[in-house]
């Protein structure tokens, strides 16, 4: 009988099945339930490089610091790491935590959007030259919006949420319910939100009460779904719209 | 009992009446072991099954059929079978006087034995499932008239021959599963397929097949029920080839969470669920769809009713066979 490997989560990131589709004219966000976090590490700087390789702009948003990621991200994948930054092609950032962000979850989405972002007009936001002149194709294709700024291909938003506690879990159940809608804010980019799980089987299979609810929630909102296991029993991605 | 059950079907019949009936009448088969019972007393076996043959053995453990359906007093119909011209009529009647049936065409002119050709079902009906059922129920109502009181039911080999060798098996489905929503209890249904046919039905047929008969019958009129979950169990085993253990079971989770559709829903809505993996898993849920109807194919094929042997098969939650036997 044949085997598939499509399916394998590090072949679906590697493979660009995530930016595969657009749904709707926006592109499609995915979520990653892990339970290793070097496993989930691979697979989330393995969407990045594949997305660096086509030439894509790419953000990666965690809580670790800048330079323990560049560390990770270059030990992963052989890439010229300050010269993609220096360009405007690469984005890391460090963000706290979206549940205790001053002035509540929104409001940090909404500084990660534009952290993710840079302007196209003036200059203000960051990379702007830079990015103009690596990009300048694709800011022409946006020159109707000279003024607004333009977000990344891709992005990976990682641990941005603690799911440890039952309330943290209900926090973020609430911050799915109420601000997944803002993720318009990242309509043109394609997202990696990444969650740690201690026993994704048994949260999938409803024993484990408000985690499972949680990623019933998630489930519903996504339009990819990445399930690693344990790095030895391997996983799966599936789309979901 | 039996009696109680068709005065019932026939005065007060209603779709849900049926659903709770059957559930009804499962529990009490593992639970009380009546069904032989009511074999026994009626004479009959009211339940529409499924058999399958290989091409050597498949006209001569028909004749079996027919000869123990009349020790027992049973009707028969032998409609797996071409016989229409005399020659093939002829080598019917010598198949069934071969394996002992003395008299073949006095039966045929009483009526205990109504021979009918194979192809009859589609000249008569052709794409029309409800034509189809109309002319099975005529058959059972002309024997009726013609019998009266003198036998005890009627025991009908079908094949779905006619439809499979013209590619229009979603035809003969449509009216296997009408059958089923309302079994004419006053008879026992065998559909009398070729393990070659297996390799020409789809995913969905394969699914239907074991949810629209109530019994896969195999070595030894050996009867084996599947509840939904354990039809479930199939397609899981057929998927976890593909994709491994866990990854299946999140997968089958996911559809639950994503699209509602529970584990047990998913033998009564293969379409669906098929529809649901070309979505999650593009090109490759043929693979997986494919091995999962691999299982399939199997299991209905397992020790085929000629063959002696080894017993079912008793994989996780694999209900035990029934006891109820005919023949």
């Amino acid at each position: 009988m044949e085997k598939i490997q499509e399916t394998s989560p590090l072949r679906f990131v590697y493979n660009d099945k995530i930016v595969s589709e657009n749904i709707d004219s926006r592109r499609r966000h995915a979520v990653l339930f892990y339970e290793e976090p070097e496993y989930a590490a691979q697979i989330c700087f393995g969407f990045v490089l594949a997305g660096l390789d086509a030439r894509n702009s790419c953000g990666y948003v965690s809580k670790d610091p800048v330079e323990y990621v560049r560390n990770e991200m270059m030990a992963v994948g052989a890439l010229d790491y300050e010269q993609l930054v220096k360009e405007g092609i690469l984005k890391v950032e460090q963000f706290a935590d979206l549940y205790d962000y001053p002035g509540g979850a929104k409001k940090g989405l909404e500084e990660i959007a534009a952290r993710l972002s840079w302007n196209t007009g003036t200059g203000k936001g960051g990379n702007g030259a830079a990015a103009r002149k690596t990009r300048a194709e694709y800011i022409r294709l946006q020159a109707k919006n000279q003024d607004r700024a333009i977000v990344l291909d891709r992005a990976v938003l990682k641990c941005l949420h603690k799911v440890r506690l039952s309330e943290e879990v209900k926090a973020n159940m609430s911050l799915e319910k109420k601000h997944h809608t803002n993720f318009h804010m990242f309509a043109q980019t394609s997202l990696l939100v990444s969650y740690p799980v201690r026993n994704i089987l048994a949260t999938a299979k409803g024993q484990s009460e408000i985690y499972s609810d949680w990623m019933n929630v998630l489930i519903r909102k996504y339009d990819t779904v990445i399930y690693a296991f344990s790095s030895m029993d391997g996983g799966i991605a599936l789309n979901l719209a | 009992m039996s009696y109680r059950v068709n005065w019932y079907y026939e005065r007060y019949y209603h779709p849900l009446y049926d659903k709770i009936w059957q559930v009804l009448l499962t529990n009490l088969h593992h639970s009380l072991r009546i069904r032989p019972l009511m074999t026994e007393n009626a004479g009959y076996h009211p339940h529409h099954n499924i058999s399958f043959g290989d091409e050597g053995n498949y006209y001569q453990v028909a004749f079996d059929k027919v000869r123990d359906n009349l020790s027992r007093g049973l009707a028969s119909v032998y409609a797996i079978q071409s016989i229409a011209t005399e020659d093939t009529r002829a080598a019917v009647i010598r198949g069934m006087e071969k394996v002992g049936i003395d008299n073949v065409a006095q039966h045929v002119e009483s009526g205990m034995i109504v021979l009918i050709d194979n192809n009859t079902f589609y000249s008569k009906a052709g794409l029309n499932t409800q034509a189809l059922k109309n002319y099975w129920r005529s058959i059972l109502a002309n024997m009726n008239r013609k019998l009266k009181s003198s036998y005890n039911g009627v025991s009908a080999l079908f094949s779905a021959e006619s439809y499979v060798n013209r590619n229009l098996y979603d035809t003969f489905m449509a009216w296997e599963i009408l059958e089923d929503r309302r079994p004419a209890v006053q008879s026992e249904l065998f559909c009398w397929y070729k393990k070659q046919w297996l390799d020409r039905l789809s995913f969905i047929h394969l699914v239907r097949l074991f949810t629209s008969h109530n019994s896969t019958v195999h070595k030894n009129w050996n009867y084996k029920d599947w509840s939904d979950s354990e039809i479930v169990d199939l397609i899981e085993q057929g998927i976890e080839r593909i994709l491994g253990p866990k990854p299946t079971q999140v997968l089958i989770e996911t559809v639950r969470m994503r699209y509602g559709l529970s584990r047990e829903e998913i033998a009564s809505r293969p379409e669906y669920f098929e529809s649901i993996l070309h979505k999650m898993l593009e090109d490759d849920a043929s693979t997986i769809l494919d091995s999962a109807a691999d299982v399939l194919k199997k299991a209905l094929a397992y020790e085929a009713i000629h063959q002696n042997g080894r017993a079912l098969p008793t994989g996780k939650n694999r209900g035990r066979p029934s006891d109820g036997r005919l023949g």
